[in-house]
């Protein structure tokens, strides 16, 4: 019985950390281009970025 | 791709609900075969992720559009961590029913093992190479004869392992007809989730390499 | 020039710049022989469950001069440049496959027939003629894995972790090959029979097939810059 707690959640563990990882791998992303959008408003005068 | 995700929210308590409560106990092994239906969904899910691995490096090869490729490496993540759940689930699975966590001499965990080592050095390979064609087209060659590999992993453990007395039956005694539901909802729902998660994972590639050009064009403009 | 002329010289090529200095077949040779000698340190070679593991002994004493000799080849193109020279001759780059391929593969066959003999002096096998079926295996699995082993050595050859690489890519491809050529080395060696073996044959040849011909198709594609 035990066992079946263990093997859902093992198979849940993964997926969530998964998830986080992709989380996080898109809040670097999203970060990266916050900071070139504000660079180019520096060089341009203006963002054409979000 | 968010229309996808309220159908995939759905089917996962759908899922859940079948395998937890509406599947009968199973006779011989007691609560525990309820690992199955989401074991099965994750196994079907790797070795379908690994045709995509396949069939975006072939199209990558043939197309050279970087769109296939990111559907290689997309498939490839979400394929080893399928595959890690199939082995891991099994392992959990495997220990009260046959007293060992791994069941060395069947054909589906050997091959499910070497599925993840084709994985793993699909990723190294692309770790230790720069972004460019070159990484492309390696990984692509690479994940073409690991698809070619796997069947024949299959039937050289099938002739050659399976003699050996741990012979396995599949999922032990028949299965009831509500336990075919169970399984079938289990298994789209991991499909949905898996292709809900590759579709991310290509969409969030895809920015990335749109931020790389856009340094690119920042470093050349100043 | 036709193919088979063209495979030939590369062959040659790559077989007299072995043969001028000797010395790397020589170390392959050794190190070889070395992995024979740690088995019997690591297993007591008394034992009647070493007897039995032997024939997995020698395929893993097979297995690793081959990976060295595979990254090796490609190495000696790199630090030369004449891989560049080969990539811009007109030749078809499946013909270069295949003579880089056949030289890595006689090369090999060299050196694990060494290792064959000599396992058998060590685990104190009879030579007889039951022998020249493991030959025969040695030879078959040999062309798979330098098949393989071509077409990931030059993949591996611009990268510089390759040496640690090259293996992580090409064990999972080729366990396949083990299964049967130790179990056909058993059969012949522990039991003396040799009816089962064509089964093992037959995969040998079949995976040779399907591993060469896909060398040959996508060589192009690791080779072009």
């Amino acid at each position: 019985m035990n066992f079946l707690f263990l093997g859902y959640g093992v198979i849940w563990t993964i997926l969530f950390f998964y998830l986080v990882y992709l989380a996080r791998s898109q809040k670097q992303v999203n970060e990266k281009l916050k900071s070139l959008s504000e660079r180019l408003q520096k060089l341009n005068g203006k963002s054409t970025f979000r | 791709m968010d229309w996808l995700l309220i159908p995939l929210y759905l089917l996962m308590v759908a899922a859940l609900y079948g395998a937890l409560l509406y599947a009968p106990t199973e006779s011989e092994m007691g609560e525990v075969q309820r690992i199955f239906y989401f074991h099965m969904g994750a196994a079907w899910n790797a070795f379908l992720a690994f045709f995509g691995v396949f069939l975006g490096g072939f199209l990558y090869l043939f197309t050279r559009k970087q769109s296939w490729d990111r559907l290689a490496a997309s498939c490839a993540e979400i394929g080893v961590v399928f595959t890690t759940i199939v082995l891991l689930s099994g392992s959990v699975w495997a220990r009260p029913i046959w007293n060992t966590w791994l069941a060395w001499g069947d054909p589906r965990v050997m091959t499910t093992m070497v599925l993840w080592l084709i994985y793993v050095a699909y990723f190294l390979l692309r770790s230790s190479l720069p972004e460019g064609e070159m990484k492309y087209k390696y990984c692509a060659v690479f994940g073409i004869i690991g698809f070619l590999d796997v069947p024949i992993v299959w039937v050289s453990i099938r002739w050659w392992r399976t003699i050996h007395p741990v012979v396995i039956t599949s999922s032990g005694a028949q299965l009831e007809p509500e336990m075919i539901h169970a399984l079938i909802v289990s298994v789209i729902a991991m499909t949905v989730l898996g292709v809900t998660l590759v579709m991310l994972r290509m969409a969030m590639r895809l920015n990335n390499s749109m931020a790389e050009e856009l340094v690119q064009e920042l470093v050349e403009r100043a | 020039m036709n193919a088979i002329t063209l495979i030939w010289t590369l062959v040659a090529k790559d077989l007299k710049i072995e043969w001028r200095s000797r010395q790397a077949l020589l170390t392959t040779v050794f190190f070889a022989l070395l992995i024979l000698v740690v088995f019997n340190f690591a297993f007591d070679p008394g034992s009647p469950a070493t007897r039995e593991a032997a024939p997995g002994i020698l395929w893993v004493a097979l297995l690793f001069p081959g990976i060295i000799q595979v990254n090796r080849s490609f190495q000696i193109e790199m630090e030369e440049g004449t891989l560049y020279g080969l990539i811009l001759s007109p030749v078809d780059r499946g013909i270069l496959f295949l003579g880089k391929f056949l030289a890595n593969w006689l090369f090999l066959m060299v050196v694990d027939l060494v290792v064959l003999f000599l396992f058998l002096i060590f685990y104190n096998f009879s030579l007889s003629l039951q022998v020249l079926w493991i030959a025969l295996l040695v030879v078959l699995s040999g062309f798979g894995f330098a098949a393989v082993g071509t077409l990931f050595g030059a993949m591996v050859s611009n990268i510089r972790t390759r040496e640690v690489l090259l293996p992580i890519l090409l064990f999972p491809i080729i366990l396949p090959i083990i299964l049967p050529a130790v179990n056909a080395t058993q059969e012949v060696l522990l039991f003396q029979e040799i009816q089962s073996l064509n089964r093992s044959v037959g995969f040998l040849v079949c995976f040779d097939v399907i591993y060469v011909a896909a060398g040959f198709l996508l060589f192009d594609y690791v080779v072009s810059d």
